[in-house]
């Protein structure tokens, strides 16, 4: 599978890459996921991580944040290649919804624990945690709840929570996977204009997305994976065309990925 | 009341109580975050064979069980942690594989299992001045890390995976809750014994969490009412000439159950101060799933199916989608 290359080799990496993924193959019990994937995020950039079900895209971003081993190749994080080297401090991370076990706990408590990288241990918040904490809930327009349980709010508002908690950490880069998914329309544009006023103060973000939706005009390029390959680097796909099939019909008519697309075996691994 | 504490007897009696009734649910409260509930009784099967180690030996059963259950409660981290111990199987293995090689070490000393008696239901009166240090010294152990590192173990009870992405130690801060909870187990088992000491650890946790909002003031909430029970209980089984353990117990499910109405009627409260309808869902009203031709259900479909009305969702990287004629919607 390694071996197993279509791409050529990467040009050389500029000098404000966050995220460098290298000829990066990820095995899910023992079934490849992500083959042979070389993709770069520089500092400044919005990037969506798109494709269909199953075509690797939250493998991805998982592997970038050494959240799952890498069968072959590396992955580089803020310059480092280790896990211990990492200076998880400059990264937020908004993972799926559904990740979540908070049962009783309250959305102050949730974007506290945002603040961890910066605080040590058995010593109480600070007051500047305190106040980044209360400035990220202003942020995302859930300041009147944060004495409120989670489990009382709405999914998009428990989403807008989870924004803030990474955002309390104060990371220069974000990473979301499907931040709109299930979340409902006004929800959608809060995290949107969050995100529009984070991108203007020199956020870099990558973004795991099933459609661009109201992010769509914040995003300067999109990665497009299918049956784990990297298929499409480059300007993002058009959406909005009939039956949600943007990625075949986009890519189709561009012909030189059709065969790629078409390939049944491909898509009987979704 | 008064007239009690002029026993020494019980005097460490109601020290212990307050002690352990204290520490339990404080560490309690991550292993319910961790859906571990049962995970200290299991810890006080494998407790039994150090009691019955130190029988043997003639040596004092505290430290000794303290030894053995911690061994066993990294054993058994360890086995989750390398995705193991799913099966069950070699949890069961290890736990009533604690519990007979106990009641055989005790039997093999001539005490026989009426030896372990006291270990297993408790025997808060016959409480030496060792046993008193020994618990107040192990109570700190607990406590500490338990309150103290509450913003890292919250984090890492109620998500693992960014708790990795913050930094934090997982593995060394889960391998610590089970630690601490097999400490907190054997302390408890001069207490409520350690057939009863999982209801010490999880019912005031249960009953707290219906109660306040918020993990800590759940956290604070719990440890006030396990203190609470395991003193009335104390002083209650003194009166009433009953085992004090199952008096502790009974009174912290009595909590639990009073609660139960209570919180009920807190949680529509606040419910109530929030009823506003969530607004509608995008994408609508009918958005289509990208062309899908693997087939759910079948034996290579590792996708969890979930119901939906009348139909079945397929859980694909955090949204769902269903059949719809020929082709799939989002849902």
């Amino acid at each position: 599978m390694v071996a197993d290359r279509q791409h050529p080799p990467t040009p050389a990496v500029p000098a404000d890459a966050l995220v460098e993924v290298d000829d990066v193959t990820v095995l899910l019990g023992g079934r490849p996921v992500l083959r042979g994937v070389h993709a770069v995020v520089r500092a400044g950039e919005v990037v969506a991580v798109m494709g269909a079900n199953g075509s690797g895209k939250t493998t991805l971003v998982r592997a970038v944040l050494r959240l799952l081993p890498v069968a072959a190749g590396t992955v580089r994080l803020l310059g480092s290649t280790g896990s211990r080297g990492t200076d998880w401090a400059r990264i937020g991370y908004v993972p799926q919804r559904s990740t979540l076990n908070l049962r009783n706990a309250t959305v102050a408590e949730v974007v506290t624990s945002g603040r961890l990288p910066h605080r040590r241990p058995l010593l109480p918040a600070s007051r500047r945690d305190r106040q980044r904490v209360r400035e990220s809930l202003e942020r995302v327009g859930m300041a009147a709840r944060r004495s409120d349980q989670m489990v009382h709010l709405s999914g998009g508002q428990q989403q807008r929570v989870l924004v803030a908690r990474a955002l309390a950490g104060d990371p220069e880069l974000l990473v979301m996977d499907e931040p709109l998914a299930g979340v409902d329309a006004e929800s959608q544009q809060a995290i949107a204009d969050v995100l529009a006023g984070l991108v203007a103060d020199g956020l870099t973000a990558l973004v795991v997305l099933h459609e661009t939706g109201p992010l769509r005009p914040l995003l300067t390029r999109a990665l497009v994976l299918q049956d784990g390959r990297l298929v499409h680097d480059g300007p993002v796909p058009e959406v909005g065309l009939p039956g949600g099939h943007e990625h075949h019909e986009l890519l189709g008519s561009q012909g030189d990925h059709r065969r790629v697309f078409r390939d049944p075996a491909a898509e009987e691994e979704d | 009341m008064l007239e009690l504490l002029g026993y020494d007897f019980m005097r460490r009696a109601l020290l212990v109580a307050l002690l352990t009734g204290v520490m339990a649910p404080a560490i309690g409260t991550y292993v319910v975050q961790r859906r571990l509930s049962l995970l200290g009784d299991g810890l006080g099967h494998i407790a039994i064979a150090g009691v019955g180690l130190a029988l043997l030996t003639g040596t004092q059963p505290l430290p000794v069980a303290v030894v053995v259950a911690v061994l066993g409660a990294v054993l058994v981290e360890l086995l989750r942690q390398h995705g193991r111990a799913s099966g069950d199987v070699g949890l069961a293995i290890l736990f009533y594989g604690g519990l007979a090689a106990g009641v055989l070490m005790a039997g093999i000393t001539g005490a026989g299992a009426g030896a372990l008696s006291q270990y297993l239901f408790g025997s808060l009166t016959s409480l030496t001045t060792t046993d008193v240090v020994v618990v107040s010294v192990l109570t700190v152990v607990v406590l500490v890390p338990a309150v103290g590192l509450s913003p890292q173990l919250f984090a890492v009870c109620a998500d693992e995976d960014h708790a990795r992405v913050l930094g934090l130690p997982v593995r060394l801060l889960n391998l610590l809750v089970v630690v601490l909870a097999a400490v907190a187990v054997t302390v408890s088992m001069r207490t409520v014994g350690l057939l009863l000491v999982s209801a010490l650890m999880v019912v005031p946790v249960a009953a707290a969490q219906g109660l306040v909002r918020g993990f800590t003031a759940g956290l604070l909430s719990a440890m006030g009412i396990g203190g609470l029970v395991a003193v009335s209980g104390a002083v209650g089984s003194f009166y009433a000439d009953v085992a004090p353990g199952a008096l502790i117990v009974l009174l912290a499910i009595a909590v639990f159950i009073v609660s139960w109405p209570l919180s009920a009627a807190l949680q529509r409260r606040r419910q109530r101060g929030h009823a506003v309808a969530d607004p509608p869902l995008l994408p609508l009203p009918h958005a289509a799933a990208e062309q899908h031709l693997h087939r759910h259900g079948g034996p290579d479909c590792d996708h969890e199916p979930v119901r939906h009305g009348d139909h079945t969702d397929w859980v694909h990287d955090g949204h769902r989608h269903a059949r719809h004629g020929d082709h799939w919607d989002e849902h």
